[in-house]
């Protein structure tokens, strides 16, 4: 737990991250780079039946620049 | 109005005459959905088939639709299933039941709305088999920081299913259960082509959830010994002993998550790696790592192949063979669900993206295709020792 902590703080504090600006983002906004499980609902249904393991399909956020 | 007809005169006939003739109206009465001025429509349409070495087989068409204003920060988005599942598996025969053939319907609805930084969406799904009826909503609350180079995400979501038994009402025979889900998020831009996520979840169920079909074979002490994995179906009929209890789970069970998620995009190509870690209060713990390396063959064409692995260990409460000493000694917590007890996964398969739109919008129109297969090897479970599934998905979408 103490380990997620810290990870958490790193990612929000920036650490080791380069600050983007919005015009060089061209790369963060191609279409591979959705921020969210690149799987479709066919693939998503088939793993939560056949893991028993569940979590994880939250979306990332806003790094393509767009809303 | 000449959708609204089709639909209406194909809805008596079965639910794949309406789907099919859904999707096709959908895509076809896109031209006139085109969006004026800042406004972007998307529709789409998707065909799974599973099939998996225990003779299931699953069928699911998939249509989805969006609008969404990029300047202004809404959008409203739909989608609608079928999953028509059949099933011949290892478990039914040992019950002499005879192949079974059930639809499931699912639907959900989302709105969203992200003027600038913050942002709040809301999501509604349902789903509705025979036995089975489902409802949950979620709301999401999304704030970008640091000029949109770190994203916190929040939401909660409550579901809430009725768990019944074909041919009975839901009236005469139902259970309720009732689910809390719980996420926070933490998306970080760490370079002009590299994006890390964080997402930890909680999911707090409660409720019976045992399966109402499903009963569990007991052996008495002696002959629990003899029981190995992936014992035939006719060595556990001679050796069970004449109780057949349903399956009884816990009434609760709380489950945790983190997820890590790492997507760089380089030159010609981009690496998308997932990390998730789980636990949960049945003791089971698992881990799933999912990798895709996609390339891009010019322009237009994107392939990639996909390797995904999973383990998890059992539930503190499964048995390859429930021991009894006789009719009154049942014991408290039983199951015979595979996916609850120790397995391995191991799944690969290629995908295929290849846009369509013309020279100056070329991902306007966008043709998808995946093929997955997962070799699952079960540690101790009664009847199938290993399974082979393969699924193959085709996806099309368009925007304007």
């Amino acid at each position: 737990m103490k380990r997620i902590l810290l990870l958490l703080v790193l990612i929000g504090t920036g650490v080791g991250c380069s600050h983007v600006n919005a015009y060089e983002r061209g790369k963060l906004a191609h279409p591979t780079m959705v921020p969210g499980a690149m799987g479709g609902p066919g693939e998503e249904h088939m793993y939560s039946v056949q893991e028993g393991a569940t979590g994880g399909d939250t979306a990332g956020g806003g790094g393509c620049g767009c809303n | 109005m000449r959708l609204q007809l089709t639909l209406r005169s194909v809805a008596s006939r079965s639910p794949f005459c309406l789907a099919a003739a859904f999707a096709v109206g959908v895509v076809a009465a896109s031209p006139a959905a085109r969006a004026e001025g800042n406004l972007t429509a998307r529709v789409g349409a998707e065909t799974s088939v599973f099939q998996d070495s225990n003779a299931t087989t699953v069928f699911t068409p998939t249509l989805a639709a969006a609008v969404e204003s990029p300047t202004a920060g809404w959008g409203v988005s739909g989608r609608y299933l079928v999953d028509v599942v059949s099933a011949a598996s290892p478990d039914i025969v040992s019950t002499a039941s005879r192949r079974w053939m059930e639809v499931r319907h699912a639907g959900n609805l989302g709105l969203r709305y992200k003027p600038g930084n913050t942002g709040f969406a809301v999501n509604g799904s349902t789903s509705y088999t025979p036995d089975y009826l489902s409802f949950s909503g979620s709301g999401t609350f999304t704030q970008d920081l640091d000029d949109k180079n770190l994203t916190l995400i929040a939401s909660y979501g409550l579901g809430y299913d009725r768990i019944g038994k074909t041919g009975t009402p839901l009236s005469v025979f139902s259970r309720d259960f009732v689910y809390h889900m719980i996420s926070a998020a933490v998306s970080r831009v760490v370079s002009s082509s590299t994006i890390f996520t964080v997402v930890a979840d909680v999911q707090l169920e409660r409720g019976d959830q045992s399966k109402p079909y499903r009963f569990i074979p007991l052996f008495s002490p002696q002959d629990a010994g003899k029981i190995g994995a992936g014992a035939s179906p006719d060595l556990v009929a001679n050796l069970r002993l004449q109780e057949k209890p349903l399956e009884q789970l816990p009434l609760a069970r709380d489950r945790y998550a983190v997820t890590g998620r790492l997507a760089t995009r380089f030159s010609g190509s981009t690496l998308r790696l997932d990390e998730r870690l789980y636990a949960d209060s049945w003791s089971m713990k698992g881990t799933t790592t999912d990798g895709r390396y996609m390339v891009d063959l010019g322009e237009r064409v994107t392939v990639w192949p996909h390797l995904r692995l999973h383990y998890q260990s059992p539930v503190d409460f499964w048995k390859l063979a429930y021991v009894s000493n006789g009719p009154t000694d049942i014991p408290k917590l039983r199951t015979g669900d595979r996916e609850l007890g120790q397995l391995v996964n191991v799944g690969t398969g290629l995908g295929f993206r290849w846009a369509l739109g013309s020279a100056g919008d070329k991902n306007s129109w966008v043709l998808t295709a995946t093929v997955d297969g997962v070799y699952t090897k079960f540690f101790e479970a009664l009847y199938v020792a290993q399974r082979v599934s393969v699924l193959g998905v085709l996806n099309l979408e368009a925007t304007f």
